[in-house]
C-alpha cells in the first residue's frame, strides 16, 4: 500500500524535525568544545596525522573487553552476550575501503579587511576522497574576537566572527575531527584562518584646526594674505587690468573712485599625528584600552584633513618607530591606519626613544600628539617637535584612574599624587605654550578641539 | 570568547515577524522538552541497568551488602546515564572520567552483575537494557548517530543467541573461558585491522589551505 500525500507530509515533517534536532546537538556540541578550546589559547601542536576510534568506539570496546575479561575471570559464560552486543556494533562500523586516504580542510574568510565590529564569514571545509561522516568542528578563536554564529554542515563549518578593535588579528584555527562513514574512526584535520585586517571606526570629527602658517599649496583653509580664494577680506582702489567683476559697488559709489574687492588665499595644511604607544592602559572603570582609542581619535581626525584636501602624516612611537609621509586622498586615510595596525604586537621599547624622523615632519606642519600622558618619556618626544618650531597640539587620551581600597589612607595618598604627577605634566606643557585638550572617548572629537578655533595655532620660533 | 546561545541556532534560518518568531520559539520549546524527554528515556534506563546489574537474589551484591547499596548505585546512575555535553577530552583526570561516565556506567555494569550467580532472568534483563542504553546513547548523544537500526537488531540477536547457549545444562564454564579470550583475541585484531593506515600514508596529506 503507497502512503499517501499526508503520510508523506509527515515523513517529510519528520525527517526535517529529525535534521533540525540533529544540526542543533552538532552546534551545541561544536559551540561548548570551541568556548573551551579558545579559553585554552590557540593550539602549539599539531593534530594527531592518523585515524583514531571514536567516542562510541572506545565506548563499544570497553564493554567488550571487560564483558570478555569477566567471563575469564568468573567463568559466567552468559557475560559474553553483552559483550558480543559491542562486538557485533563493532563489526558493523568496520569502514572497508571508504574511509578516505586524503583529508585536509580547506577555508575561505571574506572580507581580509573590515572595520571594528563588522562580520567576518568563515567557511570551512573537508576536502577527501572516500566516504566521511559528517565532521565536528572545534573553532580556536584568536585574541580579541567574538563568534556570532556557528552553524555546522554535512562539509564542514560555517561561521561569523567580528572583532572588538582594530588590529592585524589572527582569526585562529578550526580543527575537525571527520569520522569514517560509519563513524568507527575519526581524524583531525586543521586549518589556520590566517589573518584579518581590522580598522578603526574613526571618532566622529569635523574641525581642523589650523596653524598660523601654511603651505604654499591651494586648499580650503583662508589665510591672511590676499589671495584668489572666495572670502572678502577688504576693498582697495582698483588697478588698470584687474577683472571688472570683482568692483565693489557700494564702496565704489561711496568714494568716487572704482573699489575692487580683496579675498583672501586659501591654503591647504599639513598636519601629522603622533601616536604614543609607549603602553596600553586599561580604564577599569569602562574597560576600554587607550591604545583604542588613540588610534580611534587619530582615525576621526585624520578623516577630518583629508575631507578638506589637506595632508596628513603619521608617527607612532612606543615599540616600533613607524612613520607615513604627509599624504592626501581617500587613500591616504587607509594607508595611514594600516601603518600601525601591527603596533599592538611590537614589543614595548626600554630606555630613551630615538630621535624623530626629520622625513615625517614636514616644516610648520601642526602636529598632534595623541598620548595618555602617563610616561615621561613622550614629554622628551614633544620636546623635539617644539625645538624644530612645529606647532604642536596635545590630545589626552583618559587611561583611567588607579582604584584606591576603600579606607586604605596610603592608596588615596597614592591616587592624589597620581593625579597631581599628571596635572604637572600638563602644566609643564602648557607652560611651554603647547595646548592640551582632553578627549572622552565616545564622545565628538570636536568637542575636544573646538577651543583651538579661536585662534591659529602658533609654532615655537626656531 | 562570547558565544551565541544554543537555543539561537534557529536564528540562522532567518524567520521574521511575530508568526516567525512565533514558529520558533515553539521550535525550540519543542526542542527542548524533547531533549528533557530524551535525558529522561536516558536517565531511566541507565538507572535500570545499574539496578538490574546491582541485582536482586542471593549471592548479588545487594544480598551481601544489603538493599542500603541499592540508593548509591541508583544515584550514580542517574548521574552517570546522560553524557557531557561536549564529550570526553579534556586535560584533567577528574574531568576527563566525569566526561565519559556514560562509559563508566556501562562497563561498570557487567563486573557488577558477574557478582553472584544470577539467574538467567537477570542476565537477560542486564544484557537487554545494556543494550538498549547502547543504542539510545548513541541515538540522543550529543554526537551524530552512527548505530544503524539493522546493525542494532543483529547484535542484540547476536547477545540473545549467546544467553540460551550460556545457561543451557552443561558445563558452559568450560567453553566459556576459551571463547571469552578467543574473542578478545579477534577483538584486538579488528581493532588493529580498523585503525590501520590506508592508501598513502597521513603523513603526505597537505596542510590545511587557506
Amino acid at each position: 500500500m503507497n502512503p499517501g500525500p499526508a503520510a508523506e507530509r509527515d515523513g517529510t515533517g519528520e525527517e526535517a524535525a529529525d535534521d533540525d534536532r540533529l544540526a542543533r546537538r552538532a552546534r551545541a556540541l561544536a559551540v561548548a568544545r570551541s568556548v573551551r578550546a579558545s579559553a585554552a589559547g590557540l593550539p602549539d601542536s599539531p593534530p594527531a596525522p592518523h585515524w583514531r576510534p571514536g567516542e562510541q568506539t572506545l565506548r563499544l570496546l570497553t564493554v567488550a573487553t571487560v564483558a570478555a575479561v569477566t567471563a575469564v575471570v568468573t567463568g559466567q559464560a552468559w557475560l559474553l552476550a553483552p559483550g558480543a552486543f559491542a562486538a557485533v556494533l563493532l563489526a558493523f562500523a568496520a569502514p572497508g575501503t571508504g574511509r578516505p586516504a586524503r583529508l585536509s580542510a580547506e577555508s575561505a574568510v571574506g572580507p581580509r579587511r573590515c572595520f571594528e565590529g563588522e562580520p567576518v564569514t568563515v567557511r570551512v571545509t573537508v576536502a577527501h576522497d572516500g566516504r566521511i561522516g559528517r565532521p565536528e568542528p572545534v573553532v580556536s578563536l584568536g585574541p580579541g574576537l567574538a563568534l556570532d554564529a556557528l552553524t555546522v554542515t554535512p562539509t564542514g563549518v560555517d561561521l561569523v566572527l567580528h572583532a572588538d578593535s582594530w588590529g592585524r588579528r589572527h582569526l585562529g584555527v578550526v580543527d575537525l575531527d571527520v569520522p569514517d562513514a560509519h563513524g568507527l574512526t575519526l581524524r583531525t584535520v586543521r586549518t589556520d584562518l590566517g589573518t584579518v585586517d581590522v580598522f578603526p571606526v574613526p571618532d566622529s570629527a569635523r574641525l581642523t584646526p589650523i596653524p598660523v602658517r601654511l603651505p604654499e599649496r591651494i586648499g580650503e583653509h583662508t589665510t591672511a594674505h590676499e589671495g584668489t580664494g572666495v572670502e572678502v577680506v577688504g576693498v582697495r582702489p582698483h588697478v588698470p587690468g584687474e577683472r571688472q567683476r570683482r568692483i565693489h559697488w557700494p564702496s565704489t559709489t561711496r568714494r568716487d573712485a572704482v573699489q575692487i574687492n580683496q579675498f583672501a588665499a586659501e591654503r591647504a595644511a599639513d598636519a601629522v599625528v603622533l601616536l604614543d604607544t609607549l603602553a596600553d592602559y586599561i580604564d577599569t572603570a569602562t574597560g576600554r584600552r587607550s591604545l583604542d582609542e588613540t588610534l580611534r581619535a587619530a582615525a576621526g581626525l585624520a578623516r577630518a584633513y583629508l575631507r578638506r584636501h589637506d595632508r596628513i602624516g603619521l608617527i607612532a612611537v612606543g615599540g616600533q618607530l613607524r612613520q607615513l609621509a604627509a599624504g592626501s586622498g581617500d587613500r591616504q586615510f587607509y594607508r595611514l591606519v594600516e601603518s600601525v595596525l601591527e603596533a599592538r604586537q611590537d614589543r614595548p621599547r626600554r630606555g630613551p626613544l630615538p630621535p624623530l624622523p626629520l622625513a615625517a615632519l614636514p616644516g610648520h606642519a601642526l602636529v598632534y600628539a595623541f598620548t595618555p600622558l602617563a610616561d615621561q618619556r613622550i614629554l622628551d618626544v614633544l620636546g623635539q617637535i617644539r625645538e624644530r618650531g612645529n606647532p604642536l597640539v596635545v590630545v589626552e587620551i583618559p587611561a583611567g584612574e588607579p582604584t584606591p581600597r576603600p579606607g586604605e589612607e596610603i592608596d588615596a595618598l597614592a591616587l592624589r599624587l597620581w593625579r597631581a604627577e599628571r596635572e604637572a605634566m600638563r602644566a609643564t606643557l602648557r607652560g611651554r605654550g603647547i595646548p592640551v585638550v582632553g578627549h572622552t572617548p565616545g564622545e565628538t572629537l570636536d568637542l575636544a578641539l573646538g577651543p583651538l578655533l579661536r585662534r591659529r595655532i602658533m609654532g615655537a620660533a626656531r | 570568547m562570547t558565544v551565541p546561545s544554543t537555543s539561537g541556532m534557529s536564528g540562522t534560518t532567518g524567520t521574521t515577524g511575530t508568526t516567525g518568531s512565533a514558529r520558533a520559539t515553539g521550535a525550540a520549546g519543542a526542542a527542548d522538552r524533547s531533549e528533557g524527554l530524551e535525558r529522561a528515556a536516558l536517565r531511566g534506563v541507565g538507572t535500570a541497568l545499574a539496578l538490574a546489574a546491582a541485582g536482586v537474589g542471593s549471592g548479588t551484591l545487594t544480598d551481601r551488602v544489603g538493599p542500603v547499596l541499592l540508593l548509591p548505585v541508583a544515584a550514580f546512575a542517574l548521574w552517570a546515564a546522560v553524557p557531557a555535553a561536549d564529550g570526553p577530552t579534556p586535560a584533567r583526570w577528574p574531568a576527563r572520567l566525569s566526561a565519559a561516565r556514560t562509559t563508566l556506567l556501562v562497563a561498570g555494569a557487567v563486573p557488577l552483575a558477574a557478582v553472584g550467580a544470577p539467574t538467567w532472568w537477570r542476565a537477560l534483563a542486564v544484557t537487554v537494557l545494556l543494550a538498549g542504553y547502547l543504542v539510545l546513547l548513541d541515538a540522543f548523544g550529543p554526537r551524530h548517530p552512527t548505530v544503524r537500526p539493522g546493525a542494532a537488531a543483529a547484535a542484540l540477536g547476536a547477545a540473545l543467541l549467546v544467553l540460551p547457549v550460556a545457561f543451557a545444562a552443561g558445563a558452559a564454564g568450560e567453553w566459556s573461558r576459551p571463547l571469552a579470550v578467543l574473542g578478545l583475541a579477534a577483538a584486538a585484531v579488528g581493532v588493529g585491522l580498523a585503525l590501520r593506515p590506508t592508501g598513502r600514508p597521513a603523513e603526505e596529506d597537505g596542510p590545511g589551505r587557506t
